[in-house]
């Protein structure tokens, strides 16, 4: 089973189901919440145990971003139209047995870096 | 001039210089804060003009670090080393931000679900090019 935590430990998470779709997001609103791009998977909403109290912010109509209120740490992602929630692939305690499938929004990405490492671009 | 603001607009500022190299930083620090990894500019403090600042809240870590970042968004603002440098997150900076990536670093500490494959150079810690 999959464990996370944030920078501080006051959020703590378990994973209790197969990630899927473990990518890397560069849209405007991850690169902003997260300093650079955010990386997550996701699994059905009832096999992601959070402990602790999470912030969360809605940048859009469409879903909600969970950050830990004390340190910061961008934790999780949900829309609010879909039963499952994505959390961060860096909150993680390894080995996480994980692998990158795919970058996404790349046509939002930073312009001061490129993507190399052959992973599928969306 | 580069310009930046959080999420929600709390926070904007101008920072009155040319954009130094941006590091990314692989630490397990900076990857369970970002949520993947790190990427900042240096900055020196007389640079920075806050246009509006709100909900900016900062986080001492036990190693003396802090980390600034804006609570009713969380978007990500700046970082404090323990001997007082200061940088701003890559991500928060307008386009065209100027600036390119220059290094990575603490990629001992990388995860393990990712490569780094843009053949900049790596410092498996910092300090010491490996």
């Amino acid at each position: 089973m999959l464990t996370g935590r944030c920078l501080c430990g006051d959020v703590t998470f378990e994973v209790t189901a197969e990630p899927q779709g473990a990518s890397a997001c560069h849209c405007g609103q991850c690169r902003k919440q997260s300093g650079h791009v955010w990386s997550s998977a996701f699994v059905p909403r009832d096999a992601l145990r959070i402990e602790g109290k999470v912030a969360w912010y809605e940048a859009s109509a469409a879903a909600r971003r969970g950050f830990c209120p004390r340190c910061g740490s961008f934790l999780f992602w949900a829309a609010h139209d879909e039963d499952t929630m994505s959390f961060a692939l860096g909150a993680l305690d390894e080995p996480t047995g994980l692998r990158l499938e795919k970058h996404i929004f790349t046509a939002d990405k930073g312009d001061y870096y490129d993507i190399a490492d052959g992973v599928e671009q969306r | 001039m580069i310009t930046g603001a959080c999420l929600c607009g709390a926070n904007a500022f101008e920072l009155d210089a040319e954009p130094g190299p941006v590091t990314a930083c692989h630490c397990g620090q900076c990857r369970r804060y970002s949520g993947f990894h790190a990427a900042s500019i240096d900055y020196e403090p007389d640079t920075l003009r806050w246009l509006r600042q709100g909900h900016l809240t900062r986080f001492t870590h036990p190693s003396g670090s802090e980390r600034i970042f804006c609570g009713r968004c969380g978007t990500k603002i700046g970082f404090r080393y323990a001997d007082g440098g200061l940088s701003l997150e890559a991500g928060l900076l307008d386009s065209p931000t100027g600036a390119r990536m220059a290094q990575h670093i603490f990629t001992a500490d990388k995860g393990d679900y990712y490569d780094i494959a843009d053949g900049l150079p790596q410092q498996q810690q910092y300090g010491s090019e490996t």
